[in-house]
């Protein structure tokens, strides 16, 4: 028991030393650890204002390549369905009436964040930024990504 | 975290091509709906919808760019049809027109969940019916169609004014003084099925009869002659449109239901004035 | 003498009904025609017949060179819709121009004068601006026939006017067409009132069972 203990701390002490390192170095170059200069906030906005840039960024993704965006949905994790695959972690946009979802964000994290501890609870609301890249999904439709996301809240 | 001010809002392109959009449909739709009321014809709006519904959800089915490129013709064949089949409502042309809607609206919820082309079928039927961000999601083909459209129509409509009247009047009348009835109606009948689907776009399916309905009614509470329920007709649904469109932006209410809530309002302050007036 | 209309072997109806034959008569310019008889014996049929809405099933019904569109000045039968038309009195009897106007999307100044002459002669200028749903029965009459009179009108048929007026409005209204006759106009009307027709009438067409055509002695 006590040799696990150890172990534990161990290694919580070394994440808790490497943490800051692997951040840096999955960062892009010149991004402070400070609030990011966000393009698209559509935490600020009316719902009716949100649904409107969500299905903007459903139907013209290309238009926001590139861009530092900030969305709001429920988050959820998608387990791969083989057994190499990766986990993919998910914000579902609602429409405005909030019952149906207009779009699901992929958005991977910038920090190593272990499952699912450092992750909030499944079908809550939660912000997430990131900067957008396009991908082409099983069909060949262009969708969004978010990359170097950052998780801003965990809960409402 | 600061909230999007007013200004912000106004700046956004989309915002901006919603006002504009939004206007001109309203306007269009409001002097269309001066005749149609008068004529006691006010339920065309909704059945012809309903038509309009069903055409869009097969050609989002079918994989239109636009699916105005669909429901534009088959609405307008429907309304030529209705025409044919028995003007007004006294000689069973409601009751065709009711199960043509009826059908066409079960026909094309049938058809979007059998075929769905987006994994999220209750949503757009939503958006649809209720037009809650439409106006605000217009690729740019849309928002020129319907501003073309809707300027176009506005025109014949002031062109055709004389003619409007004169038709909606006395029919009997105009008939015995030369006047090209069925070539009118025919007009007519294609005019209203254009408004009618581009003003889906505003207020979606189901609030359609509002935007054509609300604004005549409330001009004839304090108007006194047809020039001035025109004209007034058209300021309120402008101020209206205006009004409903900008609180929906800044208070996250759907843009259709917040368009039609200001529009009863507005007819409500109409009446009161109507009756203080007399 | 000049017959503005003359119907011959007159034979009207709807698709497969055909209503009783009418008897040959003429109309010229100046005479009063009184059209009386039984519901159902074709009179607003013939009158529509003569303004150009109807087409006759059989027979001739021959108008006068000239005398068509704006020069028939026909007074439909007032249905719901239109009393309660929000419409001043001046529209109403400017659009007495339409046939004029045709395709022009405004009326010309003649026009205008023209709708403003009739107004005159009805006694109804300071009417103008009111709401049409707003006049009695008959000031509507009024407006109508302002209407019908603008477009320079030889001819009136009127479908059954003094319906819904009161007594004292219908005398009005008799005044005013026999004012309108001794002043050349040619008037039928179809009417249920015989003998308000018989005061001023200077022929009785009568359809139905009894049908015929004859001259009445007009008093006064």
């Amino acid at each position: 028991m006590k040799h696990c203990t150890m172990k534990l701390a161990l290694a919580a002490l070394a994440a808790a030393a490497f943490a800051p390192l692997a951040a840096h170095s999955a960062d892009a170059p010149a991004q402070p650890a400070a609030p990011r200069k966000i393009k698209l906030d559509l935490a600020k906005m009316s719902k009716t204002i949100r649904t409107a840039w969500a299905v903007k960024l459903l139907q013209n993704p290309e238009d926001f390549k590139g861009d530092i965006i900030q969305i709001v949905g429920d988050f959820y994790a998608d387990e791969p369905e083989d057994e190499g695959g990766e986990r993919r972690y998910l914000c579902a946009l609602k429409d405005a009436a909030g019952c149906c979802t207009l779009i699901d964000v992929e958005f991977r994290p910038r920090e190593k964040l272990s499952w699912p501890k450092d992750f909030p609870e499944e079908f809550t609301p939660v912000t997430v930024n990131g900067r957008v890249e396009v991908v082409r999904d099983g069909k060949g439709d262009a969708m969004p990504r978010l990359a170097d996301a950052v998780i801003v809240r965990q809960k409402k | 975290m600061d909230e999007t001010t007013f200004l912000e809002y106004l700046s956004y392109p989309f915002v901006q091509n919603a006002l504009v959009a939004g206007v001109m449909i309203s306007l269009c739709a409001a002097l269309l709906g001066v005749p149609l009321v008068l004529r006691r014809l006010s339920f065309i709006g909704d059945g012809l919808s309903h038509v309009a519904f069903g055409a869009m959800a097969v050609a989002g089915v079918m994989n239109f760019s636009d699916s105005m490129v669909l429901s534009l013709p088959v609405t307008v064949a429907a309304a030529l049809l209705l025409m044919r089949a028995g003007r007004g409502a006294n000689t069973g042309g409601d009751a065709m027109l009711a199960m043509l809607s009826v059908g066409a609206m079960a026909a094309g919820y049938l058809v979007m969940n059998l075929n769905p082309s987006s994994s999220n079928v209750s949503g757009d039927v939503c958006t649809t019916l209720f037009g809650s961000v439409s106006i605000l999601t217009l690729t740019t083909l849309d928002m020129w169609l319907s501003i073309g459209l809707s300027a176009a129509v506005c025109v014949l409509w002031l062109l055709s004014y004389h003619h409007v009247f004169d038709m909606t009047f006395d029919e009997a009348y105009a008939r015995a003084s030369g006047a090209r009835a069925g070539l009118f109606n025919a007009v007519a009948a294609a005019v209203v099925a254009v408004v009618i689907v581009i003003s889906m776009r505003l207020v979606g399916t189901l609030l359609v009869s509002s935007l054509l309905v609300v604004p005549a009614v409330a001009a004839m509470r304090v108007a006194k002659s047809f020039k001035a329920v025109c004209a007034v007709a058209a300021a309120f649904t402008v101020v209206c449109s205006l009004a409903g469109i900008l609180i929906a932006v800044v208070a996250g209410t759907p843009v259709g239901s917040t368009i039609v809530g200001a529009d009863i309002v507005a007819f409500l302050a109409m009446a009161l004035i109507g009756r203080i007036l007399k | 003498m000049d017959n503005l209309v003359e119907c011959r072997d007159l034979r009207l109806g709807y698709g497969s009904h055909a209503m009783p034959p009418c008897p040959d008569f003429t109309v010229e310019a100046g005479d009063y025609l009184c059209i009386v008889g039984p519901n159902g014996s074709g009179k607003s049929t013939l009158l529509k017949a003569v303004a150009g809405l109807v087409k006759p099933l059989s027979g001739t019904l021959s108008l006068a060179p000239g005398l068509s569109g704006g020069r028939i000045g026909y007074v439909p039968q007032q249905g719901p819709l239109q009393r309660d038309f929000p419409a001043s009195v001046r529209e109403v009897v400017q659009s007495g121009c339409q046939s004029t106007r045709g395709w022009r999307p405004f009326y010309s100044r003649g026009e205008k004068l023209r709708a403003r002459d009739a107004m005159e002669r009805l006694g109804i200028v300071p009417l103008a601006g009111r709401c049409y749903r707003e006049l009695s029965g008959g000031q509507r009459q009024r407006a109508l026939l302002g209407r019908a009179m603008c477009g320079g009108c030889r001819l009136l048929l009127l479908d059954e006017p003094t319906t819904g007026l009161d007594p004292e409005a219908t005398a009005d209204f008799y005044t005013l067409m026999r004012g309108l006759n001794e002043a050349g106009m040619t008037v039928a009307m179809v009417t249920h009132d015989r003998s308000g027709a018989l005061e001023s009438a200077t022929h009785m067409l009568t359809l139905g069972p009894d049908a015929s055509f004859e001259r009445s002695a007009r008093h006064g």
